[in-house]
C-alpha cells in the first residue's frame, strides 16, 4: 500500500504550491488594510480579516512560504551537520566517540527554545534565519545520534571489510558505501524532522522568536488572533488548519517512505525506530 | 624470498589471547591450506595478515607481507598493500557485496584502482572491456545483464564468482580465500572451487585457503596447517597430513572425513 505516501505527497505538494504561488501572486498585499475590521468570511475575504482589516487568507498563504522555508532550511542544515558529526563520531576512537555521544545527548536534552533565544540574542533579533539556525542546530544533534548508530552498524558489514581488503581508504568507503547505505533511513528521519521543524517554527514565532511582521508565520497569526478568537474564529482556524495539513502531510510522507524502505527488506531495528520518531526539535 | 612470513602471530581480545603464536611462510605460487573447526582462529589469522582485525582485537608477533611489517603499523601504511599485494574472498558473498551498488560498479572499483596504481589511463570503453573480460574469466554468462544487476538479483554462486573476480581484479600476488565455498550448495561448491583453483594457477598467485572442510582443502592446497583452539597443531604436505596424520586431533578430523565419505558412498 502506497496510500500514505500519496496522501503525504498531495498535502505537502499543496502547501509547497501555495508557498511558490506567494512569490508571484497574492490576493492582497500583506500589510494592506483590504477590508473592514474583523469582517467575517466573504467572497472577497474567504477567511475574513484581522483587527486591522488585513486579509487572513493572504497571511496564511505567506505563512505557508515561511513554514516551507524554515522547514527546508532547518532540515538541510540539520541533515548536513548531523550526518557529518554522526559519521565522524562513528569513526572516532572509543574515548572521543563516548565524549561525542554524551555531548549529543546533552544537546538533545537542551531545549530548542533556549537555543533559539540564545541565537536571537547573539544576532540582530528574531528573523527567518535565526529560526532556521536554532531549529537546524537542535535537529543536527538528533540526526547525528541516529547517523552514528547507523554508521556503526554498516561498519560491521562484510562489504566494508571486503572494500578495505581491496585497498580502499576510509574516505572513499564513506562516500561509496556508507552514505548510500544509510541514506534511506536518514531520509525518513529527515522527513519526520521536517514536520517537527514546522511545529517548532510555529512555536517560536508564537513566542515572538520567529519571523517578524508583516511577514507573519502561522504561529504568529495564532498568537495575534487569540485575543479575538470569539469574534473572528477564522483567524485561529485558518492558520491552524494550514499547520495541521502540512505537518500531517509530512508525517504521511515519512511513513510512506519508511514503508517503501521496509518493503525492500531494510527493516529498522527497534532501537533505530525509536531514534527516528521519539524526539524532535520542539521547544 | 617468501611473499608472506608469519612469525609467532598472536591475536588477543583484551587480556584474552585467541591465537597463540602461529608461524608459517608462503612463497610465490605456493598454496597453503588453513584447516580447523570454527573458533580455531583461522579467520583471525587471515584478517591479521591484512591488518584488518575487528575493533577490540589486537595482533602481536610479526607478519611480513612482501617484506612489509603488518602488525602494529598505522592503517594508512597498510592501505597501499591491500589489494595490490593481498586480496581476500569472503565466505558470504551476499554480505561481502554492497547491497545498494550495481555489480558492474562494484567490479569497476578494483579495475580503476589497479589502473591508477599502474599509471594506466582507463577510458570508459577500456573499463567496459575489462569488466566483461573478468566476468568471462569467472565463467558468468550474459555479462551485460549481470553488470547492470543488483547483488540480490543473481544467484549465490554467481555472487561468489563476482567476488572472486573483484579480488583478482585488484591484481594481488596473494589471494586469501576465507571459506569461499562454505555458503554454497554442493554442486556450485565444486564449480567455484575448480574455478578458483584454475584462476590462481594460471596467474601464478600464492593462495591461502581457509576452510573447515578437509576434502575441499586437499583439492586446492599443497601444504596444510591444522589449527585448533588458536594453535597450529600440525603442519605438512597435504598428502602426508591426510594419509599419515601425527597429531591426535588431526587423526580424529581425518577419520571423521573418511567416515562421512564412505557413508555417502554406501548406497542406503
Amino acid at each position: 500500500m502506497k496510500r500514505n505516501l500519496w496522501i503525504g505527497i498531495v498535502l505537502v505538494g499543496l502547501n509547497a504550491a501555495v508557498a511558490l504561488l506567494t512569490l508571484v501572486w497574492l490576493p492582497y498585499g500583506p500589510a494592506e488594510m483590504a477590508g473592514g475590521r474583523l469582517s467575517p468570511p466573504s467572497w472577497a475575504h474567504p477567511a475574513g480579516t484581522d483587527r486591522l482589516g488585513r486579509d487572513y487568507l493572504t497571511q496564511v498563504m505567506i505563512g505557508a512560504r515561511i513554514a516551507m522555508t524554515v522547514g527546508i532550511g532547518a532540515t538541510l542544515l540539520g541533515g548536513l551537520i548531523g550526518t557529518t558529526l554522526g559519521v565522524l563520531a562513528a569513526f572516532a576512537r572509543r574515548g572521543l566517540d563516548d565524549a561525542l555521544a554524551a555531548t549529543l545527548d546533552i544537546l538533545i536534552a537542551f531545549p530548542t527554545l533556549l537555543l533559539a533565544m540564545l541565537v536571537v540574542a547573539a544576532s540582530d533579533g528574531a528573523s527567518l534565519w535565526t529560526a532556521i539556525l536554532a531549529i537546524g542546530l537542535a535537529m543536527s544533534a538528533i540526526i547525528a545520534r541516529l547517523v552514528r548508530i547507523l554508521t556503526k552498524r554498516v561498519l560491521t558489514q562484510d562489504y566494508i571489510t571486503a572494500a578495505r581488503c581491496s585497498g580502499l581508504g576510509w574516505g572513499r568507503i564513506t562516500f561509496a558505501h556508507i552514505l548510500p547505505n544509510i541514506f534511506p533511513t536518514i531520509l525518513v528521519a529527515l522527513a519526520l524532522q521536517f514536520g517537527l521543524a514546522v511545529i517548532a517554527e510555529a512555536s517560536l514565532s508564537y513566542l515572538g522568536l520567529g519571523t517578524p511582521p508583516p511577514n507573519a508565520s502561522w504561529g504568529q497569526l495564532l498568537q495575534q488572533a487569540q485575543s479575538t478568537v470569539f469574534r473572528a474564529p477564522m483567524g485561529v482556524i485558518a492558520p491552524g488548519l494550514a499547520l495541521v495539513s502540512l505537518v500531517l502531510g509530512i508525517n504521511f510522507l515519512a511513513d510512506g517512505l519508511r514503508d517503501l524502505i521496509d518493503s525492500d527488506g531494510e527493516a529498522l531495528t527497534p532501537d533505530e525506530d525509536l531514534e527516528l520518531g521519539v524526539k524532535g526539535p520542539l521547544p | 624470498m617468501s611473499l608472506l612470513t608469519v612469525t609467532d602471530l598472536t591475536v588477543s581480545a583484551g587480556p584474552r589471547e585467541l591465537v597463540h603464536g602461529v608461524s608459517f611462510d608462503l612463497g610465490p605460487g605456493e598454496r597453503l591450506g588453513l584447516v580447523g573447526e570454527s573458533g580455531s582462529g583461522k579467520s583471525l589469522t587471515a584478517m591479521a595478515i591484512v591488518g584488518l582485525l575487528a575493533p577490540g582485537l589486537t595482533a602481536g608477533g610479526s607478519v611480513l607481507l612482501d617484506g612489509q611489517q603488518m602488525v602494529g603499523q598505522p592503517d594508512r601504511d597498510l592501505v597501499p598493500l591491500r589489494g595490490a599485494v593481498a586480496a581476500v574472498v569472503f565466505q558470504d558473498s551476499r554480505a561481502a557485496l554492497d547491497p545498494l551498488m550495481r555489480l558492474g560498479d562494484q567490479l569497476a572499483a578494483p579495475i580503476r584502482r589497479r589502473a591508477a596504481r599502474e599509471g594506466r589511463a582507463l577510458s570508459a570503453a577500456d573499463l567496459r572491456a575489462e569488466q566483461i573480460r573478468w566476468l568471462d574469466r569467472v565463467a558468468i554468462p550474459e555479462p551485460e545483464r549481470i553488470l547492470k544487476s543488483w547483488p540480490y538479483e543473481v544467484s549465490g554462486g554467481q555472487r561468489q564468482r563476482i567476488a572472486i573476480a573483484m579480488a583478482l581484479a585488484c591484481g594481488p600476488r596473494l589471494l586469501i580465500a576465507d571459506e569461499p565455498t562454505t555458503a554454497l550448495d554442493v554442486s556450485t561448491q565444486a564449480e567455484v572451487l575448480d574455478l578458483l583453483d584454475s584462476l590462481v594457477r594460471d596467474a601464478g598467485l600464492s593462495l591461502l585457503f581457509i576452510s573447515h572442510d578437509l576434502p575441499v582443502v586437499s583439492r586446492v592446497a599443497d601444504r596444510v596447517i591444522v589449527m585448533r583452539q588458536g594453535r597450529a597443531v600440525e603442519e605438512g604436505a597435504t598428502a602426508r597430513v591426510f594419509t599419515d596424520p601425527q597429531n591426535p586431533y588431526t587423526q580424529g578430523l581425518v577419520a571423521a572425513a573418511r567416515r562421512l565419505e564412505s557413508a555417502l558412498e554406501t548406497p542406503a
